[in-house]
């Protein structure tokens, strides 16, 4: 059975879809809508080639990464540009581990920590560690239609019903031909606008369209964004679950 | 003299209301010099020094401690500024220093802290994290050793022996981690120290950090911190290097200017606690003037001049003052002399501050600012007279004695 599992261990946060729809719109409700970008982006695992490109003012920082997630839980990235060569991150359900090659030795992230920004960027620990949680702690509007860079888009509203959220609204907008999140904006309990996503270029695989450059910018942070480039992405691949673990990290 | 004495109950309370602004404003200018006193010690040994170079780079983000913002050669400029005639007889201690943010963890706990790095020689007339180092550990001496907060070693449940996990990112930008020794806790009384500071052998951090034996800053501790923006001109004059930033403590983000704003508004404040102590003057001298109507429509009618008038009702509310601001800038300089040896601990106060502050506060004893509080009580309490004063001597001989 495919299960909707996260895009990446990095654009969690990007493409996450959220929440039960209760609000109609054009026909669709905010449900069906996220059924429907949730079937676009459902896979059991995913095997791809990624590159973090952290811009920050006039420097940008390239990073090259090999990753591999299965179900909702587990993904694993293992950085190959030269600066982080070994360096790993595994993600278990809630719980993010970096390796370091050079000390031969694992640190674990947790607390107020995974509210930092990973490696620098404008993507935290938190948004990376995000999953289909995200789907019992909001409630969905659809707020109306939109265009973005010149595609019609469905406007939707997802409002926190728990405490535990890192953002308590979004705002996303939803392709209404390819059912991908091209836009999504991350406010704060004050209505303080946090982070903003949007999705530069979307692949079509097979009878899906899939996200593979996304960009995210802290707006708390002045000249900062990230862009998240995906490569030879392979779908429902073979992956061994021994893969995921603490003691395959050093090996 | 016979007329202020004529009424000493009134009297004395003038007077104790100018005395009590004078004790005040001295008590509270000698709390507010001892706080500053603290604030620019800790500001300047912990952080910038009196004067800091950098590269302009790292000064234009320097509240974000980045590492890829390196002084290439360090030793360079500091054996400039060591064989300068003009400079080196000022300084007292230069030393090259890496701040950087990390995060630390131990058995799954993190936190983020500021790594201190320098040389740990150097340090110890700097940070002197030496002398508040907690029985069964010691200084650093030698390399991958590390001096931890008590704050910090609290909150990951670390101890003397065990391993400090550091995770930064290196001026190539790559995440790295490296793992210290822990020698020694140390518990300063500063809130900021004890919960965020850890201290680094210099060396580990340059590896650790791959800066390929650059620095992040040169700090530089001057005799005489009065002088650090004069001194800064000179060193900066002397490397002629378009690409550093010589930047005295004064000029080093907002907190230094926060000080000197703080030291205006004190100021103010005084101005307008010794106002408020003297008006009792007024108010004083205008019931005098109302009650000795008929002595003035007599001196008039004798022959006093307005100008004498004024004189006598106004050398009246100045002696009042005179006497008010001696006692009590005599009894607030005692208590800052005394307060000044015993401090008070503000500990309780203190804990949540972001601030590098002593928690015990000793207050300063400076005798041109209380000569110049005592001076201030007078003037004003002169000033505040003028208009009782003026009545007086406006007054109409003949309707002065008819008023009665």
């Amino acid at each position: 059975m495919k299960t909707r599992t996260p895009r990446a261990i990095f654009t969690a946060a990007l493409l996450c879809t959220a929440g039960a729809g209760t609000c109609c719109a054009a026909g669709l409700s905010g449900d069906e809508i996220l059924k429907r970008m949730d079937a676009n982006t459902s896979y059991r695992t995913i095997e791809y080639d990624g590159t973090l490109a952290i811009y920050s003012g006039d420097t940008v920082r390239t990073k090259e990464m090999k990753a591999t997630a299965m179900g909702t839980s587990k993904a694993l990235a293992e950085f190959t540009n030269p600066e982080d060569k070994g360096t790993k991150f595994l993600k278990i359900d809630k719980n993010l581990w970096i390796y370091f090659p050079s000390e031969q030795d694992t640190v674990k992230i947790s607390g107020h920590m995974l509210k930092e920004g990973m490696m620098g960027s404008d993507v935290s620990y938190q948004d990376a560690l995000e999953s289909d949680d995200l789907f019992k702690k909001y409630a969905v509007t659809v707020s109306g239609e939109d265009t973005v860079d010149g595609r019609p888009c469905y406007v939707l509203t997802l409002d926190a019903t728990v405490k535990d959220v890192q953002y308590e609204t979004r705002k996303m907008w939803v392709d209404e031909e390819r059912f991908v999140a091209l836009k999504q904006e991350m406010h704060a309990k004050s209505g303080k606008l946090l982070k903003v996503s949007r999705v530069l270029e979307v692949q079509q695989i097979g009878d899906r369209f899939f996200p593979i450059r996304a960009e995210i910018s802290d707006q708390l942070k002045q000249g900062s964004r990230t862009q998240f480039i995906m490569a030879d992405v392979r779908l429902d691949v073979p992956v061994s679950e021994t893969m995921f673990s603490l003691r395959n990290l050093g090996r | 003299m016979r007329n202020i004495w004529r009424n000493r109950r009134r009297s004395l309370l003038a007077m104790l209301s100018v005395a009590l602004a004078s004790l005040l404003c001295l008590v509270l200018q000698g709390l507010l010099g001892g706080f500053q006193e603290s604030l620019v010690k800790n500001f300047t040994k912990n952080e910038t020094g009196h004067i800091r170079v950098t590269t302009k780079d790292f000064a234009d983000r320097a509240e974000l401690l980045p590492v890829d913002a390196m002084i290439h050669h360090p030793d360079q400029i500091e054996s400039a500024i060591r064989t300068s005639p003009a400079i080196a007889d000022k300084v007292r201690i230069m030393t090259e220093r890496i701040s950087f943010g990390v995060l630390l963890e131990n058995k799954g706990l993190n936190k983020t802290a500021v790594a201190l790095a320098g040389d740990p020689k150097t340090e110890e007339s700097l940070l002197y994290l030496q002398r508040s180092i907690l029985p069964g550990g010691h200084y650093i001496d030698g390399p991958s050793q590390t001096i931890i907060g008590a704050g910090l070693a609290e909150d990951l449940k670390l101890s003397v022996g065990d391993a400090l996990k550091v995770v930064s990112e290196a001026s190539d930008g790559s995440l790295q981690l490296k793992k210290f020794r822990i020698v020694g806790i140390f518990r300063t009384g500063v809130t900021t120290l004890d919960g965020k500071i850890f201290q680094v052998p210099l060396g580990d951090a340059k590896t650790f950090l791959r800066t390929e034996g650059g620095s992040q800053s040169i700090i530089i501790m001057l005799d005489d911190y009065h002088e650090a923006a004069r001194v800064a001109a000179l060193i900066s004059a002397l490397l002629e290097d378009p690409t550093l930033a010589v930047t005295p403590w004064t000029e080093i983000g907002d907190y230094a200017r926060l000080i000197q704003i703080e030291t205006k508004i004190f100021n103010a404040l005084d101005l307008i606690v010794m106002f408020l102590g003297a008006f009792i003057i007024t108010n004083i001298m205008t019931m005098v003037v109302l009650e000795r109507r008929k002595e003035i429509g007599i001196l008039k009618s004798m022959g006093f001049a307005r100008g004498e008038v004024l004189v006598l009702f106004l050398w009246e509310g100045v002696f009042l003052g005179i006497w008010g601001s001696l006692i009590g800038g005599g009894l607030g300089f005692l208590l800052n002399v005394i307060l000044h040896f015993r401090g008070v601990d503000f500990s309780s106060y203190f804990t949540s501050l972001e601030f590098p502050v002593d928690n015990i506060i000793y207050w300063t004893v400076d005798a041109p600012v209380a000569a110049g509080i005592v001076i201030l009580g007078c003037v004003i309490s002169g000033v505040v007279s003028i208009i009782p004063s003026l009545r007086a001597a406006r007054m109409n001989a003949v309707d002065a004695i008819k008023s009665i």
